[in-house]
Formats: structure tokens, C-alpha cells, sequence
């Protein structure tokens, strides 16, 4: 019993840093500009049909395929800020009805290319690790050591450039950046395109775990949303540990609990972390 | 004293009355016609696409070779087969059209279990005017009731006397295996399945653990690890390709290297080949192998090739093809025959369940009207290596 | 060195400033006085570019500001210290003076101004890595100006610096104007306290409703009857 406990623990926590990855740019767009990009799920989809067809496709090496297609979903969200969402700024509602059109168009096409049958990558890295008698599959490894080092880079890039000062500075008091000299237009377009990029990552490190269909990105811009809304807007590190919360929750509950009940966990700790504490646990602005 | 000017006329007349009932399609008393209501696109057209694949080769054949004759007439087929997409309220609308507008008495399909139920009340209503021959799963409950004479089921049954789930579990059993661990969709179908192997398994004196995920799992870890703890010697997956791609990658990395199923096609085993030990599969039948050793489906391979001018032949679909498809048409046709009348529906469908049609599957109905037909049971050892055995159902 | 021509500005249908003209002679410190509403916020916020104007010109150092963005014409040397104080809570005293270099090429090379804005105010010094958040009232504005003047001004707009603030830093903010004032710097100020701001100030604007209503030296408009009597206390 112990050992499927932590067993499941450590697949929690792998599992938890996919929708950390999403929910760091759930956060990031929402304390930039003001909405809540429901087709970030849609670009993770996208970034991994991408990196199978480079990899599978192409012929690429996975590691290049992977960096390929998340330059590629950076385009396709910057694309996608400056025709659509420029003109959401602030408007939640907005925002929403936009996003969900976009996720619709992206999904059309996908099924269009792509069909809805699931396709499968070749086995990157197969083969696992033995800890205790605890099994982790080599590439769950990997797929965590490559997120958790972007989450850091992301960290270490808002508190420690000037571009992440100002994105910081901006997310805590707009008016007051912008005084300073902030270009508010192009700090909104970056923030557009790395949210993009961040889910377009996870997308293709989740191409090399499970098998793909066009419907894969719902579930991850449930559960990263909720992981943002449990951390509280805006903050990085907080985006990481909710992540991990509901990925743990998931893991170890479905040791105890019928499957059923599995989405439910994210839902019922967003009510209980919100009961108790309103803006998050780590809230960074009360907007 | 007809005068020659007359005799013209008359002769004209006749012409033009022969012209016209040409135009007007006289004729078609001499064209039997055939739905098929399947869905051949979206996302569940895994069954229904095969199926009109194969009928349409068929009816194409029968046509070209010149028809087929009935109690002294000629007559030819056409197929009528729109595609309903999975939608029950549009199969509705099109069977209606079918047997309204365009007459027909004899309708293949559905595959499908929520068309059949959108479809059904409107099939008993006008039962004994038309014959429905389809797959799904929910016609095997209604088979036999009164008022469902219309009613024939054209795929066969895991459970009962000829069933081919029966004699799986017995090739399990032959291997001793001791202990099962189900791990299946969390739905109406899983739990169907989940009825008739708990029975099989018991009555074959193996263990049968139950383990349940929801559709739309990708991360089958945790229930995997529980399962692997109670060291089954056989894991029974899911019912669909999308979902066993993902349980057999992950099982075997827990440990899990053996797997016996009833739905589902080679693909996944091929796949994880290097890291499964034995994984058992039913497959209507194998066409890799069939298609060097038997001469029918070879020729059905080469038709299928050149009626939709392809290189590429569909060999993990077309095991499908064991229901509603090619042979069916064949059958059709021969219970016509004996029969001896294209319009008794009654009459026809007594002659279907009379004989064995021996296509590229032998093919019979049983008393309730149930297919039963020969299969594959398609063996996959580490490393690639195929092992069919064939299987004939009493 | 900062000229407003008849500027007008509409907030939908609201003609909130209607035709006003200023004029700041560089080195000058001028006072913008008036009630809560009469438009002086606007007006500042207008000059900074975060809002547009219907009608009007303004000249900066000679050139018109028209077509240019809120950074270029901070890059340009107008900075505002905007109303409320508006610092960034979460970051430290020392991250919030940073941010108001953001703008300058020089910008990784601050020690000197860092140090200056140190000597300037020592009770900055003292809370360098304090959260600005949780500072009080009187502190964070100096910190707000603080900042402003690390962005390397040379005309300085400041938004009622002195509200809600105990008598005791408004006479603070008031030297440190004079201070500014005397190491060369313009000054343009939004103020309702009209005695600080006539006191200060070398020439004085009265905003009336979106209107300049009077001009003059800080001492004319001081005594004057009508400004005693709506804006000063006695």
C-alpha cells in the first residue's frame, strides 16, 4: 500500500507539472492581459500533433521537433493575439467567447488533417526506473526535469531581466508601468506568445507519454485554470504548486476513491482553498 | 383494309408506349434494392465504414456479372447507403426515406447501438414490411421478442453455445491460466462485457478481478499499480484501439506483459512488441495471413484494390468486413434464390437462417437469428511473432 | 519648455477640458490648482499621452507631442508621479526605484542616482528591501518621487502629492520641491491644497471646470480675493 502511494505521489507530481506548465500561462495572460485564454488547451493539442508529425512525419529527432513545434504555437499565439484577442484586453466575457471560437477553429482543422483517430509517437525513451519498488518511466522523468527547468527559467526571467520586471511590474499596476516607460502593446504581444509557447511545450512532451487526439487540450485548460485560480493570479512559483496539488490529488485519490471521482479533486480544492483564502494561495495582485 | 399509313402509326404508337415505360422506369420491377444505414464518417465510423466498403464491391460485382435470377427473372441490385455519421435522429430521417420513398425491404446496419435505438421504434412499426440486418450490440436483446420479426443480428456474440468469447476464455484456459484482471471503459458497453466474461471466466474456473476507468483516461497508472499488486497472469484491456495503446504502453512499463482481449485491433501489440510477452487478440479474421492462404479473400483483397483504385488495402479494418459487409449481399442474394421471391420478406428471411453461406467466412444464423461465423484467434509473442489459430463455432 | 495650445479632451460625450493653454518656462515650478474634478488630473494625464486630446497642441522642448506614445515621451523626459502614489507593492523599495530607469539606455549603471535618491531621502534608505506594499502613506510617496526622478526627468509632473498625507510630510514634499526646483529641474504640479501649491510654486494656474480661469505668480494668486475665498483656508 505504501509503495502505490508513492508511487502514485511521484506520478502526481509528473503529472501535476503538465498542468503547472498550463497554468503558468493561464496566469501570465490573465495578470497581462487581462483574460482567461481558454485556447491555451487548444495550442497544447496543437504543439503536440505538431511535434508527432515533425517527429514521426519528418523524421525529425524528438528534442528538435519538440523545440520546432513550440516556436511554431508561439507564432500561432502571437498570430492569434494580434487579430483576435487585442481587442479582448480586459474583457473577460470577451475574451471567453473569443477564446472558445478559436478553440473551435483549431479543432475543426485538426480533425479535418488529422482525423479523430488517436495517433501514437514512436517510444522516445522507453524503459523505466526502479526506486525502492516504485516504478517511474524514464520519459515521465524527462518530461518533469524539462518543464520544472522551464517553470525555473520562467521564475528567474520575471524577477531577474528587465523584460520580466517590467512584465511584473506591469501585472501589479498597469497605468504605473506604463509611465515608466513600459510598451504596453508589444509587453502584451510577448506575454501572448510565451503563454502560447508554454502550453505548446507541454503539448509536445505529452506526445511522447500518450497517445494524441484532438480532444486532449479540454481536460488541461480545466485543470490548468483551476490550478491558476487555486495558486492565485499571478504568481509563478504558486502556478507550480497548484499544479502539483491537483495532480497529486488525482494520483492518490484514485488509489482510494472509484474513478469516477477523478476531475472532481481539482474542483473540490479550488473550493477549499478559495473558502479560506479568496485571491489564492499566493496571490500576487487583487485584480 | 388497314392501310399502310395505319400500320405505321400503330407501330409508332407502340414505340412511343415502349419508350415511355422505359422513361418511366417500368423496368425497375426487375431491380431488387438495398439500404444500408451505417455511419461512414466522425468519430465512430469504425465499424460502419468497412461494411460499406465491402457492400458496395458486392453489389457492384452481382451487377456487372449480369444480375442474378429468381424464380425466373432477372434482376439486378441497387444500394441505396447514405451516411448517417453516428446521428441517430439522421438515420432515422434516411431509413424513413428508404422505406417510404424508395421501397426497400431489405436495410443493413446499424453497427452502431444509439442509431439502433433512435431507429427502432419506427423498425416495429413497420414489421414484416422490411428485413433489418445489423451489428450493434442492443439488437442481440431484442432478437426473438414478438414483433421483432424484422430483426436479424449480423454479427456474433461473445457469450452462449457459439460464442467466440466462450472459446477464448477456453484458449486461456489451455495455457493455465489462473487469474484474470479486467480493466475496462467505465460505460454501457464495458459493462455489458463486464457481464459476459465474469460469467465465462467463472464457468472456466479462472479469477476475474474488476477494475474500471473513465472514458477519456489517458494516465492509467494508479488502477494499473493496483492491478500489477495483485499479480494477475492475464490483463483484460479495454474495447477500443484508442484506449490500448495507451493501457498497453503503460502496463508494460508496471510490469504487465500479458493481455487477452475481445475488441480491438493487432496494432497495439505490434506496437509495444519488445515489451509485451504474450498478448491474445479475436480478430474476425487475420487478411495478413488469409490473403496468402485462402483464394476467396485473396481475390476479395485484389477486387477491394481495383474498385477504389488503391495500392493500399485497410487490413487492420477489414476483419469488419464480418458484418453487414461483402458476404452478406452474397447471402442475400442466395436466400432470394431459394426462396424464390425478392418481395416475402418472411419467406427470405426463413431461407437466410436456412443454410451456411461459405464466403470468405462461413456464415449462419442461428435459431434466434444471431450470426455465427468462423474467426482468428491472432497470438502475439515478444518480439513479433504470430501465431493464428482458426476457429470453427458448433 | 512644456506648452499645452487650447487643449480639449472628451470623455465620451463629457467636454472635460475645454481649450486649456499652459506654458512651463524651463526651470520654472508651476502650480495647477483647483478643486477635485476641475480637470487637473486630466490634464497630466493628457501631457503623458494615457489620454487623447480632441483639439490642441502640445510642445515639448519645441517639438509637438503629437503621434507619440506614453514610453517615447518618458524617453522623452516628462515624467509623471501619478495620483495615488501608484508603487508596485510587491516589489521593494529598491525594485520600484529600478523600474523607474526601466526607460534609460544607462540603466544597468544606476549607482550613482541610487545613491542620490538615498541621500535625498534617508527613510528610503533605511527600508531599501521593505515591500513597498506595506509602507505608509508619506513614505510611498516619496518613494513615487523618488522613482519619477529616476527616470531622469526634465520636467516633472507630479498628481496631488499631497493627498491624504499628515501636514507634517506635506511640508517634506514641499522642500523637496524647493530642492528639486533649485538643482534645475521643471516642475509642473496638480495640487488641491492651493496654500502648499501657491506657496511653492513660481507661477500658478487656476482650473475652473475644465477651464483656466486665472494665471499669475504664485504670491499674485495667493492674494487674491476670489482664490482666498474658494481655495484658501482662511
Amino acid at each position: 500500500m505504501l509503495q502505490l502511494v508513492v508511487g502514485q505521489l511521484l506520478n502526481g507530481v509528473i503529472v501535476g507539472t503538465l498542468y503547472a506548465i498550463i497554468a503558468l500561462g493561464v496566469t501570465l495572460t490573465f495578470g497581462i492581459t487581462g483574460i482567461v485564454n481558454f485556447a491555451l488547451g487548444a495550442f497544447m493539442m496543437l504543439g503536440a500533433y505538431f511535434t508527432w508529425y515533425f517527429s514521426d512525419g519528418l523524421g525529425i529527432p524528438y528534442p528538435l521537433a519538440v523545440v520546432l513545434a513550440t516556436l511554431a504555437i508561439a507564432l500561432v499565439g502571437l498570430v492569434a493575439d494580434q487579430v483576435l484577442f487585442r481587442f479582448t484586453r480586459n474583457n473577460l466575457i470577451n475574451g471567453l467567447i473569443v477564446s472558445i471560437g478559436l478553440i473551435s477553429v483549431i479543432v475543426a482543422i485538426v480533425l479535418m488533417v488529422w482525423t479523430t483517430t488517436p495517433q501514437n509517437m514512436h517510444y522516445v525513451l522507453p524503459g523505466v526506473f526502479r526506486v525502492g519498488g516504485v516504478i517511474v518511466p524514464k520519459m515521465k522523468a524527462v518530461v518533469f526535469g524539462v518543464l520544472l527547468l522551464v517553470i525555473l527559467f520562467t521564475y528567474a526571467a520575471l524577477t531577474r531581466t528587465w523584460a520580466g520586471r517590467a512584465a511584473y511590474a506591469y501585472a501589479q499596476n498597469p497605468e504605473a508601468a506604463a509611465l515608466m516607460g513600459v510598451r504596453t502593446k508589444v509587453l502584451q504581444a510577448g506575454v501572448a506568445a510565451y503563454s502560447a509557447a508554454l502550453a505548446g511545450l507541454g503539448g509536445g512532451l505529452y506526445a511522447s507519454l500518450y497517445s494524441i487526439t484532438p480532444e486532449i487540450g479540454a481536460g488541461y485548460i480545466l485543470k490548468g485554470v483551476e490550478a491558476a485560480i487555486l495558486a492565485g493570479i499571478g504568481s509563478v512559483m504558486g502556478s507550480f504548486a497548484g499544479g502539483i496539488i491537483i495532480g497529486v490529488a488525482e494520483g492518490v485519490g484514485s488509489i482510494f476513491l472509484p474513478s469516477a471521482y477523478n476531475d472532481a479533486y481539482g474542483l473540490v480544492f479550488l473550493v477549499l482553498i478559495l473558502l479560506f483564502k479568496p485571491a489564492g494561495l499566493f496571490a500576487v495582485s487583487s485584480r | 383494309m388497314k392501310s399502310r399509313v395505319s400500320i405505321v402509326k400503330a407501330v409508332a404508337a407502340s414505340l412511343g408506349v415502349a419508350a415511355l415505360a422505359v422513361a418511366t422506369g417500368a423496368y425497375s420491377q426487375n431491380v431488387v434494392k438495398i439500404g444500408e444505414i451505417e455511419a461512414q464518417t466522425g468519430a465512430l465510423n469504425t465499424y460502419g465504414w468497412m461494411s460499406s466498403q465491402g457492400m458496395r464491391i458486392a453489389v457492384d460485382e452481382i451487377n456487372k456479372a449480369g444480375g442474378f435470377e429468381v424464380a425466373g427473372k432477372k434482376y439486378t441490385l441497387q444500394l441505396i447507403n447514405p451516411d448517417t455519421q453516428g446521428n441517430p435522429q439522421q438515420a432515422l430521417i434516411q431509413l424513413k426515406t428508404m422505406i417510404e420513398e424508395d421501397k426497400v425491404k431489405y436495410v443493413f446496419g446499424p453497427f452502431l447501438t444509439n442509431v439502433f435505438k433512435g431507429i427502432e421504434g419506427y423498425a416495429r412499426q413497420h414489421n414484416g414490411q422490411f428485413l433489418l440486418m445489423g451489428g450493434a450490440t442492443q439488437i442481440h436483446y431484442e432478437l426473438g421478442k414478438p414483433g421483432n420479426d424484422y430483426l436479424v443480428r449480423t454479427w456474433n456474440w461473445d457469450a452462449g453455445p457459439s460464442g467466440f468469447g466462450t472459446l477464448m476464455v477456453d484458449y486461456l484456459k489451455k495455457k493455465g491460466v489462473k487469474k484474470v484482471a479486467m480493466l475496462m471503459q467505465n460505460d454501457a458497453f464495458g459493462h455489458v462485457a463486464a457481464d459476459v466474461y465474469r460469467d465465462a471466466f467463472k464457468k472456466a474456473g479462472i479469477e476475474f478481478q474488476e477494475n474500471w476507468f473513465e472514458p477519456g483516461t489517458k494516465d492509467y497508472s494508479a488502477v494499473l499499480a493496483k492491478i500489477s499488486a495483485g499479480s494477475p497472469d492475464y490483463l483484460f484491456p479495454g474495447y477500443t484501439d484508442a484506449v490500448l495503446y495507451d493501457i498497453v504502453q503503460q502496463a508494460t512499463q508496471l510490469g504487465l506483459t500479458k493481455f487477452w482481449l475481445v475488441r480491438g485491433s493487432l496494432g497495439p501489440a505490434l506496437k509495444n512488441k519488445d515489451y509485451i510477452d504474450d498478448y491474445v487478440a479475436y480478430i474476425p479474421k487475420y487478411f495478413e495471413e488469409a490473403e496468402k492462404s485462402e483464394p476467396k479473400v485473396k481475390k476479395f483483397v485484389e477486387a477491394y484494390k481495383a474498385f477504389y483504385k488503391t495500392k493500399d488495402f485497410p487490413y487492420d479494418q477489414a476483419p469488419l468486413c464480418s458484418s453487414s459487409c461483402y458476404d452478406h449481399v452474397y447471402m442475400l442474394v442466395e436466400a432470394m434464390k431459394k426462396a424464390g421471391t425478392v418481395d416475402d420478406v418472411a419467406k427470405v428471411k426463413n431461407a437466410l437462417e436456412s443454410f451456411t453461406y461459405d464466403g470468405l467466412w462461413k456464415i449462419r444464423y442461428d435459431q434466434t437469428g444471431e450470426e455465427v461465423i468462423n474467426f482468428d484467434i491472432v497470438d502475439v509473442q515478444k518480439g513479433g511473432k504470430i501465431t493464428v489459430t482458426h476457429e470453427q463455432p458448433r | 519648455m512644456l506648452e499645452l495650445d487650447r487643449i480639449d479632451v472628451h470623455y465620451a460625450k463629457n467636454h472635460v477640458l475645454k481649450g486649456v493653454s499652459l506654458n512651463i518656462r524651463e526651470g520654472e515650478v508651476v502650480s495647477l490648482v483647483g478643486s477635485n474634478a476641475a480637470g487637473k488630473t486630466t490634464t497630466l494625464r493628457t501631457i503623458m499621452g494615457l489620454k487623447a486630446c480632441t483639439a490642441g497642441t502640445i510642445r515639448f522642448a519645441g517639438a509637438s507631442l503629437e503621434g507619440q506614445a506614453t514610453d517615447q515621451r518618458v524617453a522623452g523626459g516628462i515624467v509623471l508621479v501619478p495620483e495615488g502614489r501608484q508603487v508596485f507593492p510587491r516589489f521593494t523599495v529598491s525594485e520600484n526605484l529600478l523600474m523607474g530607469a526601466y526607460h534609460r539606455r544607462d540603466r544597468n549603471r544606476l549607482d550613482d542616482d541610487l545613491d542620490k535618491a538615498y541621500a535625498m531621502f534617508p527613510r528610503l534608505a533605511e527600508r531599501r528591501g521593505q515591500k513597498a506594499g506595506s509602507m505608509s502613506g508619506g513614505e510611498q510617496q516619496m518613494l513615487a518621487i523618488a522613482r519619477g526622478l529616476l527616470s531622469r526627468p526634465r520636467c516633472l509632473l507630479l498628481d496631488e502629492p499631497t493627498l491624504g498625507l499628515a501636514p507634517r510630510i506635506v511640508d517634506e514634499i514641499s522642500l523637496t520641491i524647493r530642492k528639486l526646483a533649485e538643482q534645475g529641474l521643471t516642475v509642473l504640479l496638480a495640487e488641491q491644497n492651493a496654500g502648499m501649491a501657491l506657496a511653492v510654486a513660481d507661477r500658478a494656474y487656476v482650473l475652473e471646470t475644465g477651464r483656466v480661469s486665472l494665471e499669475g505668480t504664485g504670491a499674485e494668486l495667493a492674494g487674491n480675493e476670489a482664490v482666498r475665498r474658494n481655495y484658501l483656508d482662511n
